[in-house]
């Protein structure tokens, strides 16, 4: 039989760059895990901001 | 008193005899089932031949635009044929080249000093346990009435399937995935944590995703499975984000060592967190007379490691030599295509320990993959900032597998990114790529010529 996918699979939708706000693809996304939590970036360079924001709080 | 029992038959348990052998002991091999464990049977060997198999027709699809896929039964017929050969000729063959008294059945041990195999008690003075691991099922309602496939049943399963449910986003699961979905069947793979493989590093896991997906199977993370049932046509999967219907399910969300029946605690062995037998870095257990080698630790479950670890504790067990294995270069894939595979740490584990710096290549840029047409993945590469050291290397790659042994022997070495810079790689090749990765941490590979 054929597969039948009753699912909502909506994860990725709608992700937006934590510290630039620049709508992500999965092309160009990139993830970090900062403290226990995974944190969605579109590049290094926003990660690494990200990251330094939260420490220097 | 026998000198030298060994528990088990698998990779790690040959390993030992080998070694017992090389150092004068013969020893006592007892086991169960066919010889040569999961791996040779019903693990890497028969998957990946199936994925081979299942990877031409891939490229004969993509190449002549043709809907052709692998005749069903006749691909895992192929696959019996190479199993077959290879148990004979690399297992059954080679036991008659050593010297040992093999026993077949199940052991367990009776003290600390005695094992009980088909009613009889043998005395040891030293003892390997290799016994291997099993799947591990989880406890999802219903689970047990509506029946399920594992890796044995999805490596010689008993009737088609159009359809096929997988739990599990693990190396398992996504390499069964790929090659399911490439003998033609309608493929989900469900994953309970937020990325396929989750302890790997985020970006292999969205572009093992992102590959997954662009063969058609249906990846679902972050969903918890609440019931499975039998329905008129096949089996429903309910979840906290809807259902899936489908001819088979099948599990693969990790294995588990196989502890349960050796009477571990007669023996004063005592288990780790994973339930696996806990060892100190020279695999001796507990009970110093007694090591452990393979998948019954519980940790990395991988052959290449299991063997080695057959014959370091072999060589720890008899001559105390203090040998231990170096786990920071020891190097995995996942065989979907193009591979994943990673050696060393993780940018986020690295940081906790070391000043880090870390560079991502694009595949394209490799010119190797330019010419084979073969330009998806990445690889990245992280090192200690203070002495330039390789820490880890992860990669997406076609011949990825090929590629990270390099980075293995790398890591293993202590190498720093100058040492790869300052070795000359063949070009054009895949492997160039783990050169081109340490170049980029000097500059922009994209404004550098071919050789340079």
């Amino acid at each position: 039989m054929k597969m039948n996918l009753r699912i909502d699979n909506s994860d990725l939708k709608g992700k937006a760059c934590e510290n630039c706000g620049k709508a992500l693809t999965p092309e160009d996304v990139y993830v970090r895990k900062i403290g226990s939590e995974l944190h969605y970036f579109c590049c290094s360079h926003c990660a690494d901001d990200f990251e330094g924001k939260m420490r220097a709080k | 008193m026998k000198d030298l029992i060994i528990i088990g038959y698998g990779a790690a348990g040959f390993a030992a005899l080998i070694k017992a052998n090389e150092l004068g002991i013969k020893p006592v091999l007892i086991g169960y089932g066919p010889i040569g464990g999961s791996c040779i049977n019903v693990g890497c060997v028969p998957s990946k031949k199936l994925i081979s198999i299942a990877e031409n027709y891939a490229k004969l699809r993509k190449i002549f635009k043709k809907d052709d896929f692998p005749p069903f039964f006749d691909s895992f017929k192929e696959k019996d044929n190479l199993v077959n050969e290879m148990r004979k000729t690399k297992y059954e063959d080679v036991i008659s080249y050593y010297d040992v008294e093999l026993i077949e059945g199940k052991a367990h041990f009776i003290s600390e000093r005695e094992i009980k195999v088909n009613n009889l008690v043998i005395e040891g003075k030293k003892f390997i346990i290799a016994t291997g691991s099993s799947p591990k099922i989880p406890n999802i309602k219903g689970i047990n009435e509506t029946g399920y496939w594992t890796n044995i049943e999805a490596l010689s399963p008993p009737n088609r399937i159009d359809s096929l449910v997988i739990l599990g986003g693990g190396p398992l699961g996504l390499e069964f995935a790929q090659l399911y979905r490439r003998l033609g069947v309608d493929v989900a793979l469900l994953e309970y944590t937020p990325l396929l493989l989750p302890n790997w590093e985020p970006e292999i896991s969205l572009e093992a995703r992102k590959i997954l997906e662009g063969e058609g199977i249906s990846v679902i993370t972050n969903v918890i499975v609440k019931e499975v049932k039998k329905v008129n046509e096949g089996k429903i999967i309910i979840t906290n984000k809807g259902e899936i219907i489908a001819d088979e399910i099948l599990i693969a969300t990790g294995r588990k060592p196989n502890t349960d029946d050796l009477n571990l605690k007669s023996a004063n062995v005592v288990l780790n967190e994973n339930n696996g037998i806990k060892v100190d870095d020279e695999l001796r257990t507990s009970n110093s007379n007694i090591f452990a080698a393979g998948d019954v630790i519980g940790e990395k479950m991988l052959e290449p490691l299991a063997g080695r670890q057959g014959t370091i504790a072999v060589e720890n067990a008899i001559n105390n030599v203090h040998k231990k294995i170096d786990m920071l270069s020891v190097p995995q894939t996942v065989f979907i295509e193009p591979n994943v595979s990673m050696v060393g740490l993780t940018e986020n584990i690295a940081s906790r320990y070391y000043k880090i710096e870390s560079r991502l290549i694009r595949m394209r840029d490799v010119p190797k993959a330019g010419i084979l047409n073969e330009e998806e993945g990445f690889i990245k590469m992280i090192i200690n900032k203070e002495n330039r050291k390789i820490l880890g290397v992860h990669l997406v790659a076609k011949n990825g597998a090929e590629i990270i042994n390099e980075a293995a022997l790398a890591i293993r070495m202590r190498s720093t990114v100058d040492d790869i810079i300052d070795t000359i790689h063949v070009f054009p090749t895949m492997s160039e790529s783990i050169r081109l990765a340490s170049l980029a941490f000097y500059g922009d590979i994209n404004k550098m010529s071919c050789c340079i």
